[in-house]
């Protein structure tokens, strides 16, 4: 009987297996840990570029809501391309009494006193004045456009900042760019625009 | 006991295999909730995405409900379309319009689209059309008498002078007309009247005429009533009233000014310069004193309340021949009397007072008053480029556009298909222009058919304007609510009379 060679077969991994194992595995979780990360991120970014846009185009309908219902004749200032302006004031229609049109107090939309806000205030300028922010990651300017006297972004306006207003006639021309910083130390831009039609 | 040379205990194999399985079953797990978390965050976006589309779906049917309800209160429909029992269906959605009136001249519009799961209402106050000053030419609202030796014609402004136009086509000027809601007499007993146009009675009444007046155009009477809007004056303290007297000429710069009276002494000149709105309770301009109304610069509106009196030895002018420049707008019963020469080219409305043209006076343009008196020798042109000038007026004209916030338990607010939502049946809802609320029509009219004057009461949605050649006489009256048409159904309504 010869039970010596049996054990040692029995015994398990010999040390060089179990390194090869430990390291086969290691690179194994490494390289699942990578895509996952990897995946992770493009799905942040994705879901942010996402939100940044949803975002954009709601303060932008907010905007257009607005102006759509206000008064032609106290739509203030009356820029045309290719001057613009971060801000108009207007008054809206709130109906009809003994054949008089009822206008609403004065309101304003603009960008803030930082810079990166768009605010509707009511009363502006007023003891009374309210005033509510909409957005606060406003571009300092548009996409594509750098301050240097010049249209780089070719739409007209030289640099033009990240909210601005348009107006010839009846329509006015609404530019919005809303930027926010990535974990990576990358930067995501929306630039979005509509022209609507002042009703009043 | 001996083991073949590749035997390994089976615990120790199924212990290996179930580290691998845990390995991969975590992966696949940490996989599932990334990929569970980053749907989730999407189907969140893109809800609201498609909320905002759906809102946006639903602006554009209110839009679309208040042009439709717009168009349909320009030919005298109520603005009303379908309702939210049984709403207008357009595309995937439908909208229904209510029209409220807020009073004799405007229409209150509240248009409401659904779109899949969005809802929006919209509010629009419209002002209806007004008679358009400039159609009715030489116009009364009581009877019109036309004395002997009196001529109207017409002509149109736009094309040249009156005297160019019948120099080269003495038939061009025959555009004359003469309307009035009531009579029109023609008297050619004393000396020979003409109309070179249109004579146009109100719908009950008749053409008179007297002697044997020569007149060119159609004397169809007017299908409805004309309403002539009153003359509201201004607000305000007016500033006291001035008196020139001969000397430097008065001018009147451009502006828009209030004052009690403005008199013209005898000899003395005046100038009013437009663009120029100005009420007066009184103008009076006295023998050879001269007012000119100097258009060059703008239109010019003269208001007065009181009187208008203009001697026969004195002048009223226009330095420009476009009618459509010059106004004098007449308010209450004030006295008009104007006996100069002319020529006097612009429109002169008086609604509710009576006016008198003396014999010398030559007008190009258009008169209306309340009572109109055209004493022999009087000379009327009737611009037709007057028309065109009034026409804006005529047409319904939006005074207000808002956004109507819908409380948040709205209806269809919350999402879900509208037509569920409202419990309709998509096959059985019309279009916006076939769902407008029916109205009760009484009209004399001349079918194509027969040729022989016909009446018709009934609702309108059974009535074929297909075979309508001529209109003599229209009424509508306003919206009916479905009481009213099962009523008059209940009652034989819908009826034909010929």
């Amino acid at each position: 009987m010869r039970p010596g060679p049996v054990r040692r077969a029995r015994a398990g991994f010999t040390l060089i297996e179990a390194l090869i194992a430990l390291s086969l595995v290691a690179i194994v979780v490494v390289k699942i840990t990578l895509v996952m990360s990897s995946a992770s991120d493009a799905s942040a970014k994705q879901s942010a570029a996402m939100t940044l846009e949803d975002q954009a185009r709601r303060v932008l309908d907010q905007i257009a809501y607005a102006i759509m219902s206000a008064d032609r004749e106290a739509l203030f200032p009356d820029p045309e391309s290719p001057n613009y302006s971060t801000e108009v004031t207007y008054r809206i229609s709130l109906g009809v009494d003994s054949g008089e049109v009822i206008w609403s107090d004065e309101e304003a939309i603009g960008l803030g006193v930082r810079g990166n806000q768009v605010v509707w205030r009511q009363n502006p300028g007023m003891p009374e004045e309210r005033r509510v922010a909409w957005c606060n990651v406003v571009r300092p300017f548009m996409e594509g456009e750098i301050p240097n006297g010049a249209d780089d972004n070719d739409n007209g306006l030289a640099d033009e900042e990240g909210l601005s207003f348009t107006l010839l006639r009846n329509s006015v021309t609404i530019r919005l760019c809303l930027e926010r910083p990535q974990k990576d130390g990358s930067t995501l831009t929306e630039p979005v625009e509509t022209v609507v039609t002042v009703r009043n | 006991m001996r083991f073949p040379k590749n035997h390994r205990p089976p615990g120790r194999r199924e212990a290996r295999r179930g580290g691998v399985l845990i390995l991969s079953l975590v992966t696949v797990g940490v996989i599932a909730m990334l990929s569970v978390a980053f749907l989730q965050l999407s189907a969140s976006i893109t809800r609201r995405q498609v909320g905002a589309v759906d809102t946006k779906l639903s602006f554009y049917l209110a839009e679309a409900g208040l042009s439709e309800s717009y168009s349909g209160i320009m030919i005298g429909k109520t603005g009303a379309i379908g309702s939210e029992a049984a709403p207008a269906i357009l595309g995937e959605g439908l909208l229904w319009v209510e029209a409220t009136e807020l009073d004799a001249e405007h229409v209150e519009l509240r248009a409401t689209g659904m779109a899949k799961g969005g809802r929006a209402t919209l509010g629009m106050v419209v002002r209806k059309g007004k008679v358009n000053l400039g159609s009715l030419g030489v116009f009364s609202e009581d009877d019109l008498i036309i004395e002997g030796g009196t001529v109207i014609d017409g002509y149109d402004s736009s094309l040249g002078t009156y005297d160019d136009q019948k120099a080269a086509d003495p038939a061009s000027v025959q555009q004359g007309m003469v309307g009035s809601n009531g009579d029109v007499t023609v008297d050619a007993s004393l000396g020979a009247t003409t109309v070179l146009g249109d004579v146009r009675p109100g719908p009950t009444g008749a053409l008179i005429s007297v002697g044997t007046p020569t007149i060119t155009g159609a004397t169809i009477g007017n299908a409805l009533v004309v309403q002539l809007d009153p003359v509201e004056m201004p607000d305000g303290t007016p500033l006291p009233g001035f008196t020139h007297a001969a000397g430097a000429p008065l001018v009147v710069a451009s502006g828009t000014y209030q004052a009690e009276y403005l008199h013209l002494q005898a000899n003395s000149e005046a100038t009013l310069q437009g663009p120029l709105r100005l009420a007066l309770d009184g103008l009076r301009i006295d023998p050879g004193a001269e007012l000119v109304l100097d258009t060059s610069g703008g239109p010019i509106e003269l208001l007065l309340s009181d009187h208008l009196d203009v001697d026969a030895a004195a002048l009223l002018t226009t330095t420009g021949d476009d009618a459509s420049q010059v106004t004098i707008n007449i308010a209450g019963e004030a006295t008009v009397e104007v006996e100069s020469a002319g020529p006097f080219y612009g429109l002169i409305y008086a609604p509710e007072t009576s006016v008198l043209l003396a014999s010398g006076f030559e007008l190009f343009g258009g008169v209306v008053a309340q009572q109109l008196t055209m004493a022999a020798g009087a000379q009327l042109h009737y611009d037709r480029n007057l028309l065109l000038a009034g026409a804006d007026d005529a047409l319904p004209k939006v005074l207000s556009w808002r956004i109507i916030e819908l409380p948040l338990d709205a209806v269809g607010s919350t999402g879900g298909n509208p037509f569920d939502t409202l419990g309709v049946d998509p096959t059985t809802l019309e279009a916006p222009a076939q769902s407008h609320q029916d109205q009760w029509l009484d009209l004399a009219y001349i079918p194509r058919t027969s040729g022989v004057e016909t009446d018709y009461n009934g609702l309108e949605s059974a009535f074929d304007w297909n075979d309508v050649q001529t209109v003599v006489s229209l009424e509508r009256d306003g919206g009916l609510v479905e009481e009213d048409v099962v009523r008059i159904a209940a009652d034989g309504g819908l009826g034909f009379t010929p």
